[in-house]
């Protein structure tokens, strides 16, 4: 017993001292705990032992003895103590707070006592007013000043009653403790208490001035945390919880929003930003009443800035403030009506005084705003506004100068914005209730009372009104009527019901609109054509289908089929209206009102193909009108054509077809066209080689015809093909493959003409070879592995090394071919000796034909692109195969082959992920990282041996690698990259250096688009290169590329880099303003007005 | 507040990009490829260089409110002289003499130094033309109001900046 007595004293003394070591302390303290811990010495004994301490006159020995005493409560959390022992500690530590020298330590024990004990009452009290009127908190550090805050919020929520009992005392205290603070640590700390503080002591209103002074002081927060800040507190963080203090009380507003509008007054337009949105919050939060005696002066705030602020942000943000206080005023429907009748009286006002200027534009943008805010006070607005701006725009009918045209103009304008904004509030409502899943209360739309005379309005409008603005804007205010929703639509229930009444509009005027829309497609306006076909196209995403079809699609294609007949005979004319089965007799009287004023031409037809394109880029529309189009098809794709216009309609209608079908991605509808029109429109095609290669002998314009119709079609077929299922893929290849391999014409029903026996276009005599690309189209979209089926590979092998073929068909030969091995499940079968033995010995072969050659090149890049998108383990070694032809001496040879890295990387129609290729992930990455340094060993070589031609030919190749690659391996490289295209730049442009010049100053371009700050380190070498190409250089496109990176970089790099190189561009590229070529004056003026005009 | 708030607008901008879309270079006959080939200074061209300065007062472009017309543009090669004309939107129109600025700024930045050029408002369009010609054509009074510290020249910048 006397041993651990010993010790402990021997401990107390060693901890106590103020001249022990750091490591005697440490070890000192631990072991009174870890005694303490293990029970071999109590509480009793520690504090015995110091008795001496805790009463020295030397302060210092004094206060190390008290923080013995703290650092066992603080650090042992479970030591047993009885409350007589509670009650004595804390007793002593509330004598003790008047000790100044000490004051530290004393905190620290009363957190560790009260975090880990419960005092009983009145001893919390005690402590806490002791605390309040003995410490002063500037004698405190940082971390005691949060101790003494710790010490309010545990007390706050293990005795709660007893710290109310302190009333206004408490209030005094705590603004005293939390009144000038700085740190960041305990000022987070001390706005997440404050809510609580309020919350729990009720008589902090009598302190609210105080309160709300010592916080205000903090806003707008700013403060730049350090990077290594353990704390890692954030601006964001100390923001939000001085937004909770403003917010915590409505009783704040008083204070806290004639604050926020003095702030929003600003001259700064960060402060300003905030401030707003905290106006926004503390609004909501307060709720309506508080804020009601304020609206007036809100209002005017936020209006002045939105008419005169120069800065957008700063009108946007003030935008949005009127959105967010609308909407949060709607819970309150009597604040909502006064601060909306402020605002509808002004704008109002403002609307009708100054017409077309800054000022009604911003006015229609707040209303905008406020009605889309929510459907309260869409109604509350709309009901007001509405009468009053009819009878205003009716005035302005009566007194019709060309002014009031705008005047008038501006206001149908307004109105479309408001029914637009009316569509934002309801749609947002009925999503609004949805999710609160409260049963839906059929709201009215804010519209209803209005939409038969806005309805009338407008559309006498679009009749009788001459001006062409007044109609464009008139043709967008039916269709925001036309999509105007009665009720809200609950999708998933009663949907056949709600087609029929969930517009407001009833069926037979929105038949009226449609139908003055579809007049004006052929419209020779521009405008008024673009507007409503637009607004057909919002209808029609909008609207049923079955709607459509009522009117809008039957008669568009009658107009199609008319037009493009227009010159043939009348039977042909009745064939089309056969077509048209589902139209009724009414719609045929309204056909021929429109046909009747309507002009031959390709350019109505040109329109009328717009639209019918547009509109079928809605999908549950294009499935509707398939058959419709496939009738299309049958009837352009014919035998004989009367005229070359005939043909040349034929033609437009295929490609506005392989539009429509190049838009649509969706599975089923390509599902349903590769049955009903992929093998007639092969068969269509056969058809038609048939005849132009029969026909070959005579003329060459049946070829050509051909091959018109061939791009369009193929385009369809690809995208058919790529778009369906794997499922519904097989049984198309198959088919395709007996059709194409083995001839077998009766797969698409094709009866072979008496004259030809078989038609096989893969033989080698075949005069069918232009129907090869359809089959390739097929192959290479393919999601199967065809890898097994031997005979189409060599099929397409062959064919793809003819040199007596077109290059068209050789391509698309060599692509299905590279889609086909991408596939091949077994890659390890693909080796590289192949590819050595077969191609690039003909290829390096000096004494073979260079046509042959280049199809040899040709094909080998494609095969490079296959293994190399799914990641073969041969494919480096293909790249530098293809990078060692680049140093081939045959020139052309050489640049084909440069030319040929820019196929490698680039995204094209096929070895895409639609085509079912096997892509390996970051493959360009890869590729790029061992393929870049052998083209620029290369390239570094061949420059030193003088060779110019072939060094350039490796910086086109390097260029047009790195076009494909990602921004992150582009900066990795870049300082491989930069010096040598600098270093070209300084070239002189002689015959055999204008492409590597040009090159490099395309490479430049795309890397200073994609990575400006990289080139702040060479502006000072590189503006005065750009400027010697501009002002020396013989070629004008040299000239005019290095005038556009010049301009270029002055908008792209910051102004602090700039600034030094200003005068010299804009002095040095004068010379370029008179140069002979005006392409190059113009790209002079542009950056010599840019230069001019450096933005800070 | 501004001395026209309703200005009639001329140009749609419709016209307007249908218009840059002819300026696409080598798509159109105002470009000549050959080297040798010389393309000679004329009223379009300086006409494109005047049409996109946006007035001061409303976000639209001097074409768009007729101020400046390419019948207005006169050029003489030979002299090296280019007149034009521009007419304010109304007679008592208070901006006319920074429009003019803009013009004339635009112009001295965007031509060589060789022409000299003359910014004229369109007799019988304005009620104090004689002052504002005078205003716009004594050089040191022009410089002086693009000094670099005034505040003349931002607003002149912000006209001649085209988007």
């Amino acid at each position: 017993m006397t041993s651990v007595n010993t010790e402990l004293n021997k401990w107390i003394e060693g901890y106590a001292n103020p001249q022990s070591e750091e490591s005697v302390k440490t070890n000192a303290i631990n072991m009174v705990l870890l005694y303490m811990k293990s029970n071999k010495i109590d509480l009793q004994d520690v504090v015995e032992g110091l008795g001496d301490y805790l009463k020295n006159k030397d302060s210092i020995l004094r206060a190390r003895g008290t923080l013995l005493l703290s650092e066992i409560l603080c650090r042992l959390p479970d030591l047993p103590l009885n409350q007589d022992q509670v009650h004595f500690l804390a007793m002593f530590y509330c004598d003790r707070l008047q000790d100044f020298a000490c004051s530290s330590e004393v905190v620290k024990g009363i957190t560790g006592l009260i975090t880990n004990h419960t005092p009983d009452y009145p001893d919390n009290q005690k402590l806490l007013r002791n605390i309040f009127s003995e410490v002063h908190p500037t004698s405190l550090t940082q971390a005691h000043r949060k101790m003494v805050l710790q010490i309010i919020d545990i007390m706050f929520n293990k005795c709660l009653s007893e710290i109310q009992e302190l009333k206004n005392d408490f209030m005094v205290g705590y603004l005293q403790f939390i009144d000038n603070e700085k740190d960041p640590r305990n000022l987070i700390f001390s706005f997440r208490l404050l809510p609580k503080v309020i919350y729990n002591i009720p008589e902090h209103k009598h302190f609210l001035e105080s309160l709300f002074e010592i916080i205000s002081c903090y806003f707008p927060i700013s403060f730049n945390p350090k990077g290594n800040d353990p704390n890692s507190i954030t601006k964001d963080d100390l923001s939000n919880a001085l937004l909770n203090c403003f917010s915590c009380t409505p009783l704040l507003a008083e204070h806290s929003i004639p604050f926020l509008i003095d702030k929003i007054c600003s001259n700064l337009i960060e402060t300003k930003i905030e401030a707003l949105k905290t106006l926004v919050y503390c609004c909501d939060r307060y709720g309506g009443y508080a804020v009601l005696p304020f609206l007036e002066e809100i209002w005017s705030t936020l209006r002045t800035l939105i008419l005169t602020h120069k800065n957008t942000t700063v009108i946007e943000e003030s935008k949005k403030t009127i959105f967010y206080l609308t909407r949060s005023f709607t819970k309150e429907r009597k604040v909502l009506e006064s601060f909306l009748s402020i605002m509808i009286k002004e704008c109002l006002h403002h609307i009708k005084s100054s017409q077309d200027s800054k000022i009604a534009i911003y006015c229609a943008s707040i209303l905008y705003q406020s009605v889309s805010a929510s459907l309260l006070s869409s109604k509350i607005i709309l009901i007001h506004i509405f009468p009053n701006l009819l009878n205003f725009l009716s005035e302005l009918q009566k007194q019709d100068t060309v002014q009031k045209v705008n005047e008038q103009n501006s206001v149908i304008a307004l109105f479309n914005d408001l029914l637009k904004a009316n569509s934002i509030a309801f749609e947002m409502h009925s999503t609004i209730k949805n999710n609160d899943a409260i049963d839906q209360q059929k709201e009215q739309n804010p519209l209803e009372p209005f939409v038969d005379q806005l309805f009338q309005l407008f559309s006498d409008l679009l009749l009788l009104n001459p001006s062409s603005s007044i109609r464009s804007n008139s043709i967008e205010c039916l269709s925001n009527l036309y999509i105007s929703k009665k009720t809200h639509n609950n999708d998933d229930e009663d949907s056949e019901h709600s087609t029929t009444d969930k517009f407001l509009l009833d069926l037979e005027k929105r038949q009226t609109i449609i139908r003055s829309l579809v007049s004006l497609l052929n419209s020779s306006d521009n405008t008024l054509r673009h507007k409503s076909l637009e607004s057909l196209f919002t209808i029609a995403s909008n609207e049923d289908p079955s709607v459509l079809n009522l009117y809008v699609i039957p008669t568009l294609l009658q107009m199609i089929n008319r037009s493009s007949c227009n010159i043939s005979t009348n039977s042909n004319k009745n064939n089309n209206n056969n077509s048209e089965n589902k139209e009724d007799e009414k719609n045929e009287k309204n056909n021929e009102d429109i046909i009747s004023d309507n002009s031959s031409g390709n350019d109505d037809l040109k329109h009328y193909l717009e639209a019918f394109t547009k509109l079928c880029t809605h999908q549950p529309l294009l499935e509707s009108v398939i058959p419709q189009i496939q009738v299309l098809l049958q009837h352009n794709i014919k035998e004989t054509y009367q005229s070359n216009h005939d043909f040349e309609k034929s033609i437009l209608i295929l490609q506005s077809i392989s539009l429509i079908l190049e838009k649509s991605t969706n599975i089923k509808s390509m599902t349903i066209c590769s049955k009903s029109i992929l093998f007639p429109l092969i068969k269509g095609l056969y058809k038609q080689e048939l005849i132009s290669s029969s026909d070959n002998s005579s003329n060459n314009s049946s070829s050509s015809r051909f091959n018109q119709i061939l791009t369009p079609t193929l385009k369809m077929i690809h995208s058919i093909v790529e778009n369906i299922s794997i499922e519904s893929q097989e049984p198309v290849l198959e088919k395709s493959i007996k059709l194409f391999l083995n001839g077998d014409t009766s797969v698409i029903g094709y009866q072979l003409p008496t004259d030809t026996t078989t038609i096989k276009p893969f033989e080698k005599s075949s005069p069918h070879k232009y129907l090869i690309p359809i089959f390739t189209t097929i192959i290479s979209q393919s999601k199967l592995d065809l890898s097994t089926n031997q005979e189409l590979k060599q099929a397409l092998y062959d064919m793809s090394l003819d040199a007596i073929v077109d290059d068209s068909i050789t391509i698309s030969c060599a692509k299905a071919y590279s889609s086909v091995i991408n596939k091949q499940k077994q890659q390890d079968q693909i080796d590289f000796d192949f590819f050595n033995d077969n191609l690039l010995k003909v290829i390096n072969d000096t004494t073979s034909p260079l046509t042959l050659k280049l199809r040899y090149l040709d094909f080998f890049t494609w095969c490079t692109k296959a293994l190399l998108t799914n990641g073969n383990p041969i494919n480096i070694q293909l790249g530098s195969s293809l990078a060692e032809i680049i140093s081939n001496e045959n020139v052309e040879l050489s640049y084909h082959a440069s030319k040929s890295f820019a196929i490698l990387l680039s995204e094209t129609d096929v070895l895409n992920e639609k085509s079912g290729s096997i892509i390996r992930i970051l493959f360009e990455q890869k590729f790029f990282t061992l393929m870049f340094p052998i083209l620029l060993e290369s390239f570094k070589s061949s420059k030193s041996k003088e060779l110019q031609t072939i060094s350039s030919h490796y910086l086109i190749a390097i260029s047009n690698l790195l076009k494909h690659v990602p921004k992150e391996i582009l900066l990795g490289e870049l300082n491989e990259i930069l010096p040598i295209v600098m270093q070209s730049l300084k070239s002189s442009d002689n015959n055999d250096q204008v492409q590597l010049l040009d090159s490099s100053l395309q490479t430049l371009t795309m890397l200073i688009n994609e990575t400006p700050s990289s080139f702040i380190p060479y502006l000072d070498s590189l503006i005065p290169s750009l400027i010697k190409i501009s002002t020396k250089s013989s070629k004008y496109n040299l000239k005019k590329s290095a005038l556009e990176i010049l301009t270029l970089l002055s908008k792209s790099i910051p102004f602090v880099n700039l600034f030094p190189h200003k005068i010299q561009v804009i002095t040095d590229v004068i010379p370029c303003l008179d140069d002979k070529k005006r392409i190059v004056r113009r790209e002079a003026q542009k950056c010599r007005n840019s230069w001019y005009i450096l933005q800070k | 507040m501004s001395d026209n708030p309703n200005p009639v607008i001329y140009v749609d901008n419709e016209n307007l990009n249908s218009f840059e879309d002819n300026e696409n270079p080598f798509n159109s006959s105002r470009y000549s490829i050959e080297e040798d080939e010389i393309d000679l200074f004329d009223e379009q061209e300086i006409f494109d260089l005047v049409r996109g300065i946006t007035d001061p007062e409303h976000p639209l472009t001097l074409e768009q409110l007729n101020v400046v017309r390419i019948e207005n543009v006169n050029i003489n090669l030979q002299n090296n002289y280019i007149l034009l004309y521009f007419t304010p939107t109304v007679p008592h129109c208070s901006m006319a003499n920074l429009i003019g600025l803009s013009i004339k700024e635009k112009l001295s930045r965007s031509l060589p130094k060789r022409f000299k050029v003359d910014v004229i408002v369109t007799p019988g369009s304005h009620s104090s033309e004689s002052s504002v010609n005078k205003q716009l054509n004594d050089k040191e009074r022009v410089s002086a109001a693009l000094d670099t510290s005034s505040s003349i020249l931002t607003i002149v910048n912000e006209c001649i900046k085209q988007n």
